[in-house]
Order: structure tokens, then C-alpha cells, then sequence
């Protein structure tokens, strides 16, 4: 603490030491069961395998783009040799690939440091990756390039002496990467036993590697910079085999704002589009919550507000990830008994295993207590009082979620398929809406639900078929026992629409109208008449017949395993919908909350003095809520001498007059008690002092919180800088 | 032969006077007097060179052929430049500045002369040269390179211009170069205004300064009006690359001729892409690259069989329509010649690739509050900030507003481009505009940040950048509609210029 104390009044920053947090020590606090243990362990365990599948998603899907590319930046360069520049009279291009990404800029990152690696696999040893932000110029650049091309591990990875150690006392041009670019491979030309040691990292990649350079965030860079340094690497082209990659996140028009055509034409552009992020997201949610292999699900509400947060703000499917992530630790830290959140097999020894107050705690979750109610009396008492029995009670209940969840995947991907192609897509266009719906309620009761049944059953023959075919073909991953003849079922199906061309044949006949009699009758009889004719169930024709049969038997489907998970006992082990948490975690909104404190600050300080109606200003405030409140009135220029005023105003009426006030003075100034009239006038000059103080600081709080700030328009003013009244 | 002998006495007069200049080399204006002498004298004999040419000596001819016959159409740029130069020991202009746009075979000419008449020379980008420093040891690094000798063991360095003129006269000494002329060929050379204010008039008067015999041709695009921004010039010698004309264009593309195809033949199909192109585009590389990417599409009837070669008239007809398709990307490159024939390839199966193609280019898919926010900022750079009340609060008297605007005489918003707007003015239109209740979460202020990393917004510089931030809408009103359209948002119904 000796180096603290200074002459010099000053604010000193000490790096404080590295103190990693003990789990057993964090946990402990908020653990009244003991089992944060296992809950960490099946956590871990979980996220673990989330992870990795996620992981293998990520790769799947950019595996398409990221194969065009290293084709692109192989075969850009085929047929390059050194020294091949001088031959050729006219000036080549330099092979660039304008990378489409997509505005959801928090993924570029992971995509690029993945593209960066799959490029030093299997195209070239010599990448460089440039960002925006070290960008700033063109020696920078340039630097930046060669570092990163010069100090490439997986170049001197075995016995290479070569290393240019000292970057900084080379001169940052290009035309020191030529020569050290023309040493490296000739040297390898002329001895074919230093060319092997090189091979160690890159296989068959030809005699001259190429050398790839990234741009990754393109529009940020400065256009002169870009110019200068793509003019630059032109000029050289002949002697290095160059290939770019530029990534851009809006639209290839970015690159004819920043370059002027004289710098694009130097360009033999391609174009690549990255697969749109709503597709990843799909993926994610098909294969990580809409699958029965993780036991742990998310609850309607805060699946519905991590989707907004994607849909509406950002694209981001890492954040996306990072929700799931916070969604899971939340889980497994604030429910006592989420340990049961784990796979079938080790579902019995861990119920088997529960202490009796973990018990008792299982037993208080809602869903449980609903379901003694439902049980006949004698069941109930062992349930509540009888560990053992309730123990199984238990055991089957789990299982029966996990049965559910296998059932109810398939059966949801027929249900989405069914409804998809109808208009206006009633109960939602994608899967994961459909998916929503469904965790919000039971979906077979919404209103929307038998709009789409009513409009299946007017289906056209052709149109069915094919949705019965989707149906088929969705089936194919193991079913569980019970829907194991779903697939025959639908073929049988399939079959007799097939057929049904046959049988419509046979009964045509019986389908006779009857002929209008016409008798000589009044209008009212007639159209009696034709209201009777046409109550009359028309006769159904054996398509719609069979349609109808088949649509009930979907319907029966749907009603059957389309429950909603809520409805089900100990359903809030395995999922999670703690809605206000996670919002206030991720979609946190800061200005509502210093809103709210210094409107309502009891809300906060949960003091009984503060409470008031809502647009009322008391003394007992905070002085910052009162300044705050009065600068609520006024207009854009608040002039400091009338807020001095009404400020003192609100302060002091209560503060003179109430002795209370003065028997306890826990934030005031305590003053003299004399009253003589010498005192009185010293008495309030202190007074106003006091209060011109506290108006001060309060003004200047509000001032760092970014309400009011100093003007130069008005003297003794300052300017508001939100809009809205109270 | 005499006026040579002349001017290089006045050069070596000049140099003595300028001796003790070499010591403060910031300042030339001293020598003076001996410049304006030699501006007076240049134009005498350079005609008087060119007569001589033209009379006696058949070496040059044949270098003008042989040149010419690579680099078609600059006949009498190649004579003045080698006239210019003479032989080896005599001496040469001290500077010329050579001119013209981009490929009009400025660099293409010097360097293909330099090289035929095994001149010792030294070529540098001034592009590449962002420090003095690296434009000194460019040019003296480069004289031991592309002269065939051995590399110095350490690169020369040479912080000044003081320095570069000694160790320049040094390393000329060193390569036996003294009898001589010297070239140094700076490329891009508007640049050298914008280094240290001494270089551009030293690179001119380099040759009294270095005391020898060497030239200092200056390349570049805009003319030499453009370079007087200090005093003590010493005026270079101008030489103009002018545009190609039609007839020159072709005979410079009909040399790129592919093989297996006669000239004759090839020469039509240019003059097929001259006739559409030429209208918009007289750059000659450009015009490269369309001829080179379109000539599959022209021969496609021959290939298969429907078509000869001299079927020029099938030809054009199912040449045309795919030209004018090329004309809406003319300049562009943003496809190589290979995606080029795919994407071709794509269109003949559906004929709505290429539109799609064209209006996906500035397409760009955006979160949904993003949309909002943009258009926010869009309304809020073209429109007024006192017709915000008249648009967006709920009890507006419009008839009475609308007379008033419409007696004045108003400027159209759109034409002035747009105005920037606080950060406060961005939210309340966002939230005048956006349906449902929106919380302002700090997602939504980072949607902003965002919008300005991608440059669809810009952040303004002010005075005050935290408290009140300003920001300008980028997007063209094209972009903002189509935009809206994604939303069902009739933003034309909220423009001040449209109503």
C-alpha cells in the first residue's frame, strides 16, 4: 500500500491479482441441497456434447463454400512460374473471391479463423488475414501482411534456419515478400531434399504456393489504403501468384463504393455467398433442442425471446448459441434438482439416489402438486409422505418425458410438413414456429390448428400425395416402438390413393343425380326445396372419402403426441423458461432501468419514504430523482437559476417545518439550534449553501448519466438531451 | 548536332551555379535564370532533333519499327521520346513529363524502349513509396538490380534527398555509368506532390544537381498544369499519350486475336463490341477484357454447328441481346470470365438469371429492426426536421402546413444529399415508424453501431461524439425502397421531396 500514498492527488490503478473463483466456495452460497455437484458435472457433461455437435454443424454447412473457395484459390494459380511475370507482356489481374457473409458480423470471426486454417490445409501455407482495425494505413498494411506470412509457424516447423526474426528492421514493402518469396522456392527447386522438410505442412500443393491474403471486414477498411495497397500488389502479381479474399457483409456493390474502377479492373473478381445464417440457426435448433439425444429443452417463452433476439436484432447465430449456453447454466444453478435432467439410463440411479429432501423439493415443483391432485386419495397420501413409492412415481414420470420427446420430434416434423404448404401459413412457415407454438400451448386446441385441418381436408389428390410422401421420407431416423408402423401406415395410405383411380370407376354409377322435378310450384316451396337439396350430405366421392380418413388419422396423430410439455408432471426439470431472467442477461435495456430508478427510486432503495404516486416529486428523494424529475418539465434549454429554484423549493418546505426531519438528520447537515436573528440569517445562508451544494452535484450526476449537458447557445442553460415528459 | 553540343555546355554551367545549391536542397530557385534558358531552348531542339531523324540516321527508324510493331498507334510518340533520348553519351532533357490516360500505352512506350535500346534505367511506383525513404532506396537499389549486377550486400539506405544525390552520383560511378545517360522512370508521379515539398523539384533538376548525365521521366495521368503548387520548377519536357480513336482501337484488339479464328473474322466481332460499347467505354483494357469474356457467346452458332463464320449476320442476331445484357455491367468485374459463361450457361436454362443476378447485386438481407432503424435514419437525412411533426405525430393539421410549403420555392433534398441528424431525432423516428412496442434494449443501439461497421450508416465528427452522436443515412433511395417493400412500409408516403 506504501506506492498509494502520493503527494499528488490522484486516482491510482492497481492490477489486482488473478483470483479464479472456487466452484465448491461460489456454489456452496447459493446451494441448499448439496447437489451442486452433480448439477456442475451433468452441466459440463451436457454442454460438452452440445458443443461439439454444434461445432460439427458449424463445419457442415460452410464445408460447401469453403470448398469453392480453396478450389477457387487453387486453381487460380496453376500455371504460375517465377519469373513467368517478364514474359508476359500484358498486365495480369489478381484473382480475388468477393466473399458474401452476411450482415450477422459477431460470426465472422469463428467463420474466418475456420476458413483461415482449412486454407493453410489444403490450398497454401502463406495466409495473412488483414482486419479493418489494423488497417489504418498503407505501411501498416503491408507490415501487418508480411509478419504474418513471415512467422507462419507450419512454414519452420522442422530444422528451417531461416527465420527472419527481426521484422521490425526489415523495410515493409513488397518487394522484400518477392525476394523473400523467389529465395524460398528456388532454393527448394534447386535441392529436393529441403523442398521434402518444407512438405511438412503442405502436401501437394504444388511447386509455388499461393499466397492468400483475407480482407475480412472489407467495408471498414479506409478506400485510399485498399487502392494504394491492391495497386501495389498488381504491380507484383507477375513475380508472386497472389490470390485475395474479400469479405463482405452487405452486397458486392461495397466494392465499387471503395475502389474506383481504375483499382477494380486490377480485380478478376468471383463471387461466393455464404450460406444465410437462418439456415445455420435451423440447423441448430433441428439438431440441438428439437432432438431427443439432449434432455435439456428450452421453454416457450424463452425460445420465443432468443428467436426475436435473432430475427430482429442481430442474425447472429453465436449469440444464439451463447443464449442456449446462459439458458443452460441458468438451469442448472438456480434448479435444485436438475440433476434429473440427464439421459434414460442414468434416470434410475440418480431417482433412486435422492436424498429425502431432495425429494421433498421435487415434490414442491407445480406440475407435481397438480398431479397428486389428479390421483385417486389413497395414491395420494404414499405420494406425498412415502419416499420409496414416490420415488418410482417419479422414475416413470421422467421416463414418460422421455418418451414423449421421442415421439414428439417426428410427429412434428409430419405436422410441419402437412401444414406447409397451406396459404398463409396459419401456424407458422418454418418448423421452429411451428415448434413455438406448440411449447406455448396444446396445439391441437388453437384455433389455427383446425383452420389448417379444415383447408388439408380440401385438398386436391396430387397435392396430398406428395405431403404424404414428405411425410414418408422425414421418417427415416429410428423410430421409437410406438411409431414404428407410422411409415407402413403412411404407405398403405399411399397405396390406396394410388388405387383409387380403380374404385372410382366402379362406383360412378351409384352416383346418380337426382333430377329436379319440375312442378309447377311457387318460389317459397322452391326454395325450400333447394335449401333441403342442399343440407342433404352430398355424396361423398371415394377420394374425399379416403382423404377424410386420412386426415383423421393425422389428426389422431397430432392429438396424440402433440402435447404440450407444460401439461406434464415434472416437466420443469428439463425445461427451462426463466423468461425475465434471461432477458435481463441478454436483451438488457439500460436507459429504462436509470429511468425507472430515478423516477421511482423506491423500486429500488425499497424504502417506504419514496413511495408515491408516480409523477409526484417528495423531499425524501434522492437529490438526483428530484432534479431529475423537474428537468422532466421543462423544454429543450433548462435554465439552471428556475431549476436552483423549484429545486430548493421541493427540498427545504418539508425540511423547515418538520422537526422529525431534524431529530434524525441521517443525510442532512446538522445546523444550529439558536434562533436568534443573527443565527436565523446565518442559518439560511448555510442553508442555501447546503442545498446550492447538493443542486450541483445533482446536476452534474445527471450530466454524466447523459440527461443535460452544457450549452454554449444560452448563458445559464443547459441542454436536455432526451425527449418525453414524465 | 551543334545545339546539343550547346545545351550541354548551358547544363554545365548551370551546375556550377548550382553548386553551392546542392548543400540546401530545398531551395532551387536560385538557378533560375538558367532554367527559363533552357525552357526557351527545348522546343528548338527537340524540332530540330526530329528533322535530323527523320534524314540521316536509320538505327532509329528501325527501333521506331520494331517498338511500333508491339505497341501499334504511338508511331510519333516513340520518335520524338528516342529522338529526345539520342545516343547513349550524349545528354538528355533533364526531365519529361509524359501524360495521357490510363492504357494509352504511357509505361508501355518507356519501358519497351528502355528495354529494346538497352538503356540504363530504373523503374519505380510511387504508389509504393509512402515515406520518402523508400522512394530514395527504390531508385538506387533498383539502378544495381536492373542493371544485371550482382545486389549490394546491404541494401543502400538513404534518408534524404541530400544523401540520395551523393550516394546516386556514387553508385553511377560504381557501375561505370558515367558516359551514360541514366533514366529514372517514375510511375503514378502526381504522387510525389503529396511527399516532402523538395522532391518534386529536385527529381527535376536532378540532372545539374547529380552533375551527370541522367533523365527523370515523370508518368502520369493529369497534366503537368496540375504539378505547379511551389516555386522552383524546372519545366520538364511535355510529351501527350492522346485517347485511341475507334479505327486505333481496333487495330490495337484485333492483334489479340485467338488462334484458330482468321483475322478478318475477328476484326468483325470487334467491330461488333465496339459498335455497343464504344458509347460508354473507350478504355482500351477494359475493352480487352469484354472482347476476351464475350468471344464464346459470338462463336457459339459456329461451334455447334448452325453457323459459319461468314454467317455474320446469324451471328449478330444471337450476339445482340446477350451484348446489351453485358452493357448493364460494363465496368463492374464482378464476375472472372469463367462464372461469366456459367452464369450464361444458368441464363439460357432460365432467361430471369441474369435480372435476378443484377438486382441481388445490392441486395443485402438485414434483421428486422435493422430495416427500421435504416429507414429511421433514412427519413431522417432527407427530410427536414421541422416537417417531422407534420409526418409523424398523430394530430397534425396537414392542409394548413402543406399550403404554406407548397408557396415556396423548395430544393429538392435528394439532390443536396444527405444532412446529418442526432442520435435523439433517429430514435424518435424509429419509434414513430416501427410497429409494436419496442423496449430500447441495448440491442437496438448496437444495431446502430453495426449499420455504421457495414457503411450503411456513417457517423458524423462533431464536437460532441459521445453525448449527442450524429450520423448520416448512406443508402440510395432505390435501396431504402426496396428495403421497405421487406416491411410493408410505404416510405415514399414519408418523404418531405415526394409529397
Amino acid at each position: 500500500m506504501e506506492t498509494g500514498s502520493s503527494v499528488s492527488k490522484g486516482t491510482f490503478a492497481y492490477k489486482g491479482k488473478k483470483r479464479s473463483i472456487d466452484a465448491d466456495q461460489y456454489f456452496k452460497r447459493s446451494d441448499t441441497l448439496g447437489t451442486y455437484r452433480q448439477r456442475l458435472d451433468v452441466l459440463q457433461e451436457a454442454w460438452e456434447n452440445i458443443d461439439t455437435q454444434i461445432q460439427i454443424l458449424r463445419s457442415d454447412l460452410n464445408s460447401k463454400i469453403f470448398d469453392d473457395l480453396v478450389k477457387f484459390a487453387k486453381s487460380s494459380h496453376e500455371s504460375f512460374t517465377l519469373g513467368g511475370g517478364q514474359i508476359d507482356s500484358t498486365p495480369k489481374e489478381i484473382p480475388t473471391a468477393a466473399f458474401v457473409t452476411g450482415v450477422n458480423t459477431p460470426d465472422h470471426g469463428v467463420m474466418f479463423s475456420t476458413l483461415v486454417t482449412t486454407l493453410q490445409d489444403k490450398v497454401s501455407p502463406l495466409v495473412a488475414i488483414l482486419k479493418s482495425k489494423d488497417c489504418n494505413s498503407v505501411k501498416n498494411t503491408l507490415s501487418k501482411t508480411l509478419t504474418q506470412l513471415f512467422q507462419n509457424p507450419l512454414l519452420f516447423s522442422e530444422d528451417d534456419e531461416a527465420i527472419p526474426g527481426n521484422t521490425k528492421n526489415m523495410t515493409c514493402s513488397m518487394s522484400t515478400l518477392v525476394s523473400w518469396y523467389q529465395d524460398k522456392y528456388n532454393t527448394n527447386n534447386s535441392s529436393p531434399k529441403k523442398r521434402k522438410s518444407l512438405g511438412g505442412g503442405s502436401k501437394d500443393l504444388g511447386q509455388y504456393p499461393p499466397i492468400v491474403i483475407l480482407f475480412e471486414d472489407l467495408e471498414s477498411f479506409l478506400p485510399h489504403v485498399l487502392q494504394d495497397y491492391i495497386s501495389i500488389c498488381r504491380n507484383y502479381i507477375g513475380e508472386i501468384p497472389l490470390v485475395f479474399v474479400f469479405g463482405i457483409a452487405t452486397s458486392v456493390s461495397a466494392v465499387h463504393r471503395l475502389l474506383p474502377n481504375a483499382v477494380s479492373s486490377m480485380l478478376c473478381m468471383e463471387k461466393f455467398q455464404a450460406p444465410p445464417s437462418t439456415e445455420y440457426l435451423n440447423m441448430v435448433i433441428n439438431q440441438i433442442l428439437m432432438t431427443s439425444r439432449y434432455p435439456f429443452k428450452l421453454g416457450s417463452k424463452v425460445f420465443q425471446l432468443l428467436l426475436d433476439i435473432f430475427l430482429y436484432h442481430d442474425f447472429s447465430v453465436l449469440n444464439f448459441i451463447k443464449g442456449l449456453q446462459f439458458a443452460m447454466m441458468d438451469h442448472f444453478f438456480t434448479n435444485p434438482v436438475s440433476h434429473l435432467c440427464c439421459s434414460v439410463e442414468e434416470l434410475e440411479d440418480r431417482v433412486t439416489s435422492l436424498k429425502p429432501k431432495e425429494v421433498e423439493q421435487v415434490r414442491r415443483l407445480m406440475s407435481f402438486r397438480g398431479f397428486v391432485e389428479g390421483c385417486p386419495p389413497s395414491k395420494q397420501e404414499d405420494m406425498l409422505l412415502n419416499d420409496k413409492v414416490t420415488k418410482l412415481e417419479f422414475v416413470v414420470l421422467l421416463r414418460r418425458i422421455h418418451t414423449y420427446h421421442s415421439h414428439l420430434y417426428p410427429v412434428l416434423k409430419c405436422l410441419h410438413i402437412m401444414v406447409s404448404k397451406i396459404p398463409k401459413h396459419p401456424l407458422g412457415k418454418q418448423l421452429r414456429e411451428v415448434y413455438s407454438r406448440l411449447l406455448k400451448s396444446f396445439i391441437c386446441d388453437t384455433e389455427d390448428y383446425k383452420e389448417c385441418i379444415e383447408l388439408l381436408r380440401m385438398t386436391s389428390k396430387d397435392e396430398l400425395m406428395d405431403l404424404l410422401q414428405q411425410c414418408r421420407s422425414s421418417l427415416t431416423e429410428d423410430l421409437p416402438p410406438d411409431l414404428s408402423t407410422l411409415p407402413s401406415d403412411l404407405d398403405a395410405l399411399l397405396d390406396r390413393f394410388l388405387k383409387i383411380d380403380e374404385v372410382t370407376e366402379e362406383e360412378t354409377p351409384e352416383n346418380t343425380e337426382e333430377s329436379l322435378h319440375l312442378e309447377k310450384t311457387d318460389l317459397h316451396t322452391l326454395r325450400k326445396r333447394l335449401q333441403e337439396e342442399g343440407k342433404k350430405k352430398k355424396k361423398l366421392s371415394p377420394y374425399e372419402k379416403l382423404r377424410n380418413e386420412t386426415i383423421d388419422f393425422f389428426d389422431s396423430l397430432f392429438r396424440k403426441y402433440l402435447v404440450c410439455p407444460t401439461s406434464l408432471p415434472l416437466y420443469e426439470i428439463f425445461y427451462y423458461d426463466a423468461w425475465g431472467e434471461i432477458k435481463r442477461h441478454l436483451n438488457a435495456s439500460p436507459r429504462s432501468v436509470v429511468q425507472m430508478a430515478l423516477s421511482s427510486p423506491h423500486h429500488y432503495l425499497q424504502c417506504k419514504c419514496c413511495e408515491s404516486e408516480p409523477g409526484s416529486v417528495t423531499p425524501s428523494m434522492p437529490d438526483i430523482c428530484i432534479a431529475y424529475k423537474l428537468h422532466l418539465e421543462c423544454t429543450q434549454l433548462i435554465n439552471l437559476y428556475d431549476w436552483l429554484q423549484a429545486f430548493v423549493t421541493v427540498v427545504t418546505t418539508d425540511e423547515d417545518l418538520d422537526e422529525e426531519k431534524i431529530k434524525n438528520p441521517d443525510k442532512e447537515l446538522q445546523y444550529p439550534f439558536t434562533y436568534c436573528d443573527k443565527c436565523v440569517q446565518m442559518f439560511t445562508s448555510v442553508i442555501r449553501d447546503h442545498v446550492l451544494a447538493r443542486f450541483i452535484r445533482a446536476v452534474s450526476e445527471l450530466q454524466f448519466l447523459g440527461f443535460v449537458k452544457p450549452t454554449k447557445r444560452k448563458t445559464d442553460h443547459v441542454a436536455r438531451l432526451t425527449w418525453g415528459g414524465c | 548536332m551543334y545545339i546539343k553540343v550547346l545545351f550541354c555546355v548551358q547544363i554545365l554551367s548551370s551546375s556550377l551555379t548550382g553548386h553551392a545549391n546542392t548543400a540546401t536542397l530545398s531551395k532551387t530557385s536560385t538557378v533560375l535564370h538558367v532554367q527559363t534558358f533552357i525552357i526557351i531552348r527545348l522546343p528548338i531542339r527537340s524540332n530540330s532533333a526530329r528533322d535530323m531523324d527523320a534524314g540521316s540516321e536509320p538505327p532509329i527508324a528501325d527501333t521506331v519499327s520494331s517498338i511500333s510493331e508491339s505497341i501499334p498507334c504511338r508511331e510519333s510518340q516513340i520518335k520524338l521520346l528516342l529522338s529526345l533520348f539520342g545516343e547513349k553519351r550524349c545528354m538528355t532533357v533533364p526531365a519529361i513529363f509524359a501524360y495521357g490516360h490510363t492504357a494509352t500505352g504511357k509505361s508501355a512506350v518507356i519501358n519497351s524502349i528502355l528495354k529494346t535500346c538497352k538503356l540504363p534505367h530504373v523503374l519505380v511506383n510511387c504508389v509504393e513509396c509512402y515515406s520518402s525513404r523508400f522512394l530514395y532506396e527504390a531508385v538506387l537499389n533498383g539502378l544495381y538490380t536492373n542493371n544485371g549486377r550482382q545486389k549490394p550486400e546491404t541494401p543502400v539506405k538513404c534518408e534524404n534527398m541530400n544523401d540520395f544525390v551523393r550516394l546516386f552520383r556514387h553508385t553511377c560511378m560504381d557501375l561505370h555509368l558515367q558516359n551514360e545517360t541514366v533514366y529514372i522512370v517514375i510511375d503514378k508521379a502526381e504522387r510525389l506532390r503529396e511527399m516532402d515539398t523538395n522532391i518534386l523539384p529536385a527529381f527535376l533538376g536532378l540532372q545539374e544537381l547529380a552533375d551527370g548525365n541522367v533523365c527523370v521521366i515523370l508518368l502520369s495521368e493529369i497534366v503537368w498544369e496540375k504539378f505547379r503548387c511551389g516555386t522552383g520548377f524546372q519545366e520538364p519536357f511535355i510529351v501527350q499519350f492522346p485517347d485511341y480513336n475507334k479505327d486505333e482501337l481496333l487495330r490495337i484488339l484485333v492483334r489479340s486475336a485467338p488462334e484458330g479464328y482468321s483475322a478478318e473474322f475477328y476484326q468483325m466481332y470487334l467491330s461488333l463490341v465496339l459498335s455497343v460499347f464504344h458509347i460508354v467505354c473507350r478504355n482500351l483494357s477494359e475493352l480487352q477484357h469484354l472482347a476476351a469474356i464475350n468471344f464464346r457467346k459470338y462463336i457459339e452458332p459456329i461451334k455447334n454447328g448452325e453457323a459459319t463464320e461468314s454467317d455474320s449476320r446469324k451471328l449478330w442476331k444471337n450476339f445482340e441481346p446477350h451484348l446489351k445484357k453485358a452493357l448493364q455491367t460494363v465496368y463492374l468485374r464482378e464476375v472472372s470470365s469463367t462464372q461469366w459463361e456459367r452464369m450464361l450457361e444458368e441464363s439460357d436454362a432460365g432467361k430471369m438469371m441474369t435480372q435476378q443476378g443484377l438486382s441481388s447485386r445490392t441486395h443485402v438481407e438485414l434483421p428486422y429492426y435493422s430495416k427500421y432503424l435504416l429507414i429511421a435514419a433514412y427519413l431522417a437525412s432527407y427530410n427536414p426536421a421541422k416537417s417531422d411533426k407534420k409526418f409523424f405525430s398523430k394530430h397534425s393539421d396537414k392542409h394548413k402546413k402543406s399550403k404554406v410549403i407548397k408557396k415556396q420555392e423548395r430544393t429538392n433534398n435528394h439532390m443536396l444529399g444527405p444532412k446529418p441528424f442526432p442520435l435523439d431525432r433517429l430514435m424518435a423516428v424509429f419509434y414513430a415508424i416501427v410497429e409494436g412496442k419496442v423496449a430500447p434494449t441495448a440491442n437496438i443501439f448496437m444495431q446502430i453501431t453495426s449499420l455504421v461497421s457495414v457503411h450503411l450508416l456513417s457517423q458524423v465528427a462533431g464536437d460532441d461524439q459521445i453525448d449527442v452522436p450524429k450520423y448520416k443515412c448512406l443508402v440510395s433511395l432505390d435501396f431504402i425502397k426496396s428495403v421497405a417493400r421487406t416491411v410493408n412500409f410505404d416510405v415514399v408516403r414519408y418523404l418531405y421531396d415526394f409529397v
